[in-house]
């Protein structure tokens, strides 16, 4: 699926959020939103998927404006996975993975057993069949958010939107996670939007990248040429060296700060 | 089970023999044993149906509550419906208004402060859980208040009246009662166990939910005010029970876990067996009856306390 996004604006009471942000993301692509705490990432990822209201601007899924789909047809096509979820009670993992497919289901139903496979499948696709029994209130941080994932794609979307899915997660399952997302994005040829703090995890495993800062997009374009030294100091404000390495083939981006004295 | 139980104890005891003995009795019209007859069919019966009644809307909803306001505390009269009852039975009481509007009364003035909470709450379109956990705070604190100026309003023998009603009186409960408040609680239970993943999908927090296609106000309204049909109309034949609502939904975790498809309808028996067992236990233990509520109480403030210590690990997300 193709996403336009327009103009888009979206101010928090009176603070402006979004402006004027204008953006194509291709089929089939992995795009990353990189920016600053307070740039705009999250509040895009939520207009995608319709949990804000833009005040001005529109977002199309293929050429359809987003606001005119039904809630439950919108939710077929587009998986969320959210920054933080705080866990109510100790429900199974395999229910919280099924409950991706209630944009399926009519109010009054529960999911069939052919549900609960294609749920188990979901899992699956994560690396996580073995957790399914388990109350997901005992998780940890990297399994659940791979859980949460897996619900996403139980919605069996055409986009998946993921709001800084390596956020609290430790140094290799950071790449795990985005490892895994990369793999569905090739797939099932869904497109991804995901924001992301690490421009070193950007350079690795998008397609493309949006830099964002103060709700505006200040780039957008291929990994290696959207993030380097210029970029970053505007972004950051912040003065940094991208190294390049020939096995494997890479670029690294490291903060100067590191060795100041 | 716990049905005959409750049917067999009491002053006049039956026993479950003698029950089988009164069923065909009546399916061929003689009458050999008059007093048992009455004792069953006029006294217990009723009763024990009111007591399975209540006890299994109070299971479903709270439940039912605890997860649309991602909350292991709500519980229906978080709402504001239990002072609301009170303050209409109590008008009806004080100024003596007859029998039956009481109970007419009672309900109105549950459904009346479920209605405040919501209006309260959607002031400025959240209804979030805090919001509405917030107003119904707010309006019980009002209902409250009312009842005490009441009680100081009316005269004494009422207020004595008022006072047993508040407690819970299964003791009180005839034919007119089950059949007046069974259908409107019958809808609401059912309703409710109809919407029961929509249920679950609510306990994942509004904006996952949203995401999940699911419109959460709508639904949310929907579960509150089929779970004060359901509560009103029990509360207002037979008084305010306590803790049956909050302790059944987290008894039913421990014992089956929280699958969201079970978990309401295993409540719903669970609360109906307690309430049966509790009444059993008020009409049997001591030579006076003790007000079902008193023990519920009892039995269930001790018990939730257990219950929190025992399974705060697993609820670690806000034990």
């Amino acid at each position: 699926m193709i996403i336009t996004v327009e103009n888009l604006t979206f101010y928090y009471d009176s603070i402006p959020a979004l402006r004027n942000v204008s953006v194509e993301i291709l089929s089939g692509e992995l795009v990353t939103v990189l920016g600053p705490n307070g740039s705009g990432k999250t509040t895009f990822l939520k207009c995608l998927c319709r949990l804000l209201k833009p005040r001005a601007g529109y977002i199309r899924f293929d050429g359809q404006p987003i606001w005119r789909m039904k809630p439950n047809r919108f939710a077929q096509q587009v998986g969320y996975v959210p920054q933080v979820h705080s866990p109510s009670f100790p429900y199974r993992v395999i229910d919280v993975v099924a409950s991706g497919k209630t944009p399926y289901l009519s109010a009054l139903a529960v999911p069939s057993e052919k549900d609960y496979e294609l749920a188990y499948q979901a899992l699956e696709a994560v690396g996580c069949r073995e957790l399914a029994e388990r109350p997901y209130t005992q998780l940890s941080g990297g399994e659940l958010r791979l859980v949460l994932i897996a619900r996403a794609l139980a919605q069996q979307p055409k986009i998946l939107l993921l709001d800084e899915p390596t956020s609290h997660l430790d140094f290799k399952n950071k790449i795990v996670v985005m490892r895994i997302i990369k793999n569905l994005v090739r797939e099932k040829r869904v497109t991804a939007v995901v924001s992301e703090h690490d421009p070193n995890i950007a350079l690795a495993f998008s397609d493309k990248v949006m830099l964002m800062k103060e709700g505006r997009v200040v780039a957008y374009g291929k990994p290696d040429e959207v993030i380097n030294e210029e970029t970053m100091k505007i972004l950051y404000g912040m003065d940094v060296e991208v190294i390049s390495l020939t096995n494997p083939r890479s670029k690294f981006v490291v903060p100067r700060m590191l060795n100041a004295q | 089970m716990a049905l005959t139980l409750h049917i067999c104890v009491g002053k006049y005891p039956l026993s479950p023999t003698m029950i089988l003995t009164l069923l065909t009795e009546k399916l061929f019209r003689t009458s050999e044993h008059a007093l048992e007859q009455l004792v069953f069919f006029d006294i217990r019966l009723p009763r024990a149906i009111m007591a399975a009644l209540f006890g299994a809307a109070m299971g479903v909803t709270g439940a039912a509550l605890q997860s649309t306001l991602r909350n292991p505390l709500a519980s229906p009269y978080i709402l504001g419906m239990s002072s609301g009852a009170a303050v209409g039975a109590a008008l009806s009481l004080a100024f003596n208004l007859g029998v039956l509007s009481t109970e007419v009364s009672a309900f109105t003035f549950a459904l009346l402060a479920v209605f405040l909470t919501l209006a309260i709450s959607s002031v400025r379109g959240s209804l979030s859980p805090v919001s509405i956990v917030l107003a119904g705070v707010v309006v019980s604190a009002l209902f409250q208040g009312a009842l005490t100026v009441i009680q100081i309003m009316a005269q004494p023998e009422n207020v004595s009246a008022i006072v047993s009603w508040i407690v819970g009186r299964l003791n009180a409960v005839y034919w007119n009662h089950v059949l007046l408040s069974a259908p409107p609680a019958l809808v609401g239970i059912l309703g409710i166990i109809l919407l029961r993943w929509r249920i679950f999908v609510l306990s994942m927090g509004d904006e996952e939910a949203r995401a999940l296609g699911v419109n959460v106000r709508r639904e949310r309204v929907a579960v509150i005010l089929l779970t004060s049909l359901a509560v009103s109309s029990v509360v207002a034949a037979a008084g305010i029970i306590g803790w049956v609502c909050l302790i059944t939904p987290h008894l039913t975790r421990l014992m089956i876990g929280s699958d969201p498809k079970k978990l309401l309808p295993a409540s719903l028996s669970l609360g109906a067996s307690l309430l049966l067992v509790s009444d059993a236990l008020a009409k049997s233990v001591w030579k006076y009856e003790i007000p079902v509520g008193v023990v519920t109480t009892l039995i269930g403030a001790p018990l939730f306390l257990y219950l929190l210590r025992r399974s705060m690990h697993v609820y670690g997300g806000w034990a």
